[in-house]
Order: C-alpha cells, then sequence, then structure tokens
C-alpha cells in the first residue's frame, strides 16, 4: 500500500498553474509518486515528489507564457499593476481623510490597502490571461526594489519588507483565485 | 524546420526519447528514459517545456489518452514523433558527426 503525494506542494502547482498543464503533469507525478513508493521508504519519496514539483514550476510557467505569447502577457500584467496602482492611490488619499499620515496605523493600513490591490490586481489579470499574475508580481517586485533603492527613508524599514515580500505573494494569491475560479 | 535550424541539446535529447518510447511517450516515461540512459535528472516541468516547443516546430504531435485511476483519474498525454522531427533529428546527428570529425583521439584522450 502506498502513502498519498504530500498535499501541500500539490496545492501551490494548482495556484499556479493552469488547468491544461495540471491535469498532465500532475497525473504523470502521482503515477511515478505510487511506483517509487513500491521501491523506497516514505520520506525519499516525499522528497522527490516535493522538489518534482518545485523544480517544474518555472519551465511550466515560462512555457505557458510563450505559448500565449509575451508581448501581450506582459502588456495585460503591465495594464493590471497599473489598475492596482491607482486604486492604491485613491484609498490611501481617502484614508488621509480620517487618519493622520503621521501616525503608525495610517502606516499600516496603507499596506492593507496596498496589498488589498495588489491581490485584486492580480485577480483582474488572471482572469484575463492566466500566465498574467506570474509576471505581475515579477513587476512589482521590480517596481518594490527600486523604490526601496531610490526613495529608502521615505516610509519604515517594515513597510519596505512587508512590500518586498507581501506585494508579489498577494499578486500570485490573486491570480491563484482568479485560476481557481476559472478551473 | 527551416534548414540549418539545429536542435538545441535538450531538445535533441527529448526528441531521442521520444523516438525510442514509440506509443510509450509521456511526460514521466520520457523523463525516466533520459534518466535511465543519461543519468541526467530533469523536472517534468522541463520535459513537458521542451515536448511543448517541439510541438510547436511541428517536430511532435500529442493526444490525449484515457483517464486511469493509478494516475488520479487524470488524462496522459501522448507524443509522437513527426517525419519533420525525424528530419530534425538526422540533420542534428549529421551536424555533430562533421564537427566531431577527426577529434576522436581528442575527445576519447584521458
Amino acid at each position: 500500500m502506498t502513502s498519498a503525494p504530500p498535499r501541500l506542494p500539490e496545492w501551490l502547482f494548482e495556484c499556479l498553474l493552469p488547468a491544461r498543464e495540471l491535469e498532465y503533469v500532475m497525473g504523470d507525478l502521482v503515477e511515478e509518486y505510487a511506483l517509487r513508493s513500491r521501491r523506497s521508504s516514505a520520506l525519499p519519496v516525499r522528497f522527490w515528489y516535493t522538489v518534482q514539483i518545485c523544480r517544474s514550476i518555472v519551465p511550466l510557467l515560462w512555457a505557458s507564457i510563450a505559448r500565449a505569447g509575451w508581448p501581450s502577457t506582459l502588456a495585460i500584467a503591465g495594464a493590471a499593476w497599473i489598475t492596482a496602482s491607482a486604486a492604491e492611490t485613491v484609498g490611501i488619499a481617502l484614508l488621509q481623510v480620517v487618519l493622520a499620515p503621521q501616525s503608525v496605523f495610517f502606516t499600516a493600513a496603507s499596506a492593507a490597502i496596498g496589498l488589498a490591490t495588489m491581490a485584486g490586481g492580480g485577480y483582474i489579470a488572471g482572469r484575463i490571461r492566466q500566465s498574467s499574475p506570474m509576471v505581475m508580481a515579477a513587476i512589482v517586485l521590480l517596481v518594490v526594489v527600486g523604490l526601496m533603492t531610490t526613495a529608502s527613508g521615505s516610509a519604515p524599514l517594515w513597510y519596505a519588507i512587508v512590500f518586498l515580500v507581501g506585494g508579489p505573494l498577494a499578486t500570485v494569491g490573486g491570480g491563484a483565485i482568479a485560476l481557481r475560479t476559472r478551473a | 524546420m527551416p534548414r540549418g535550424d539545429l536542435l538545441g541539446s535538450l531538445e535533441h535529447v527529448v526528441l531521442l526519447a521520444v523516438v525510442h518510447l514509440k506509443d510509450e511517450a509521456y511526460g514521466m516515461t520520457v523523463r525516466r528514459e533520459i534518466e535511465d540512459r543519461t543519468g541526467r535528472s530533469l523536472s517534468i516541468g522541463a520535459v513537458y517545456a521542451t515536448l511543448e516547443r517541439l510541438e510547436g516546430k511541428g517536430l511532435v504531435s500529442s493526444y490525449t489518452g484515457e483517464p486511469t485511476p493509478e494516475r488520479g483519474g487524470r488524462a496522459k498525454r501522448h507524443f509522437r514523433v513527426e517525419a519533420e522531427g525525424l528530419r530534425a533529428l538526422r540533420a542534428s546527428q549529421e551536424a555533430i558527426r562533421k564537427m566531431s570529425a577527426g577529434l576522436k583521439p581528442r575527445l576519447e584522450a584521458p
């Protein structure tokens, strides 16, 4: 009797990849997992399975973007990022009406608005093109790194770190929701 | 495939694996065939990305098999080599043969 494959890496795949890729790739991995489980103990097989999934994400995403076309994918991701950034600007402007800009609450609330709008942008990008949220996440990462290096000192360090990690994650998360609702 | 447009090294290896496997060529078997013959452990994602690129070039074609219980009810995507794929393989092998000509003593030296 073989144990079931680990659920967490599988979930990661489901969040990031279109259903088209999932069908064949997951089927192959589950089949080989069962074969390996008959010959080895559970731990190395689970490790092999997890490594296979982690190593497969980038080439499959790359293939998915290439199939859809780089220029249009980039354009969708860029447009979604601009939309999200515009919504973030409006949200923070409205926040200034109710909270003092120097307060910690204002900084925390503006970070929450920023992450929520990036998640919204990722969702929109994912609804239009399945591979776009990852490209948008890369744009978010580049912009945050750019802002951290050129405008350092204008915001607390924790705020920058929240955006550095949370910005791309929120974008991918929004895209994952779009992917799951499309499937 | 345009003349003179040679296969990349991964494309070459994956295409050879599809030729070896005949009707049994799908992601997992292609990955295992390469690992067994060369010792190179590819990710299943890299194999599918390469197969898709080869399909885009018209060198292989694919069809969907029936879902099976051992795959959790998921279907296989089978691949077969096309005549253009065999031509591309011959051209690549020929180019390697010509480029290797006269280098045998150096290549086999310890």
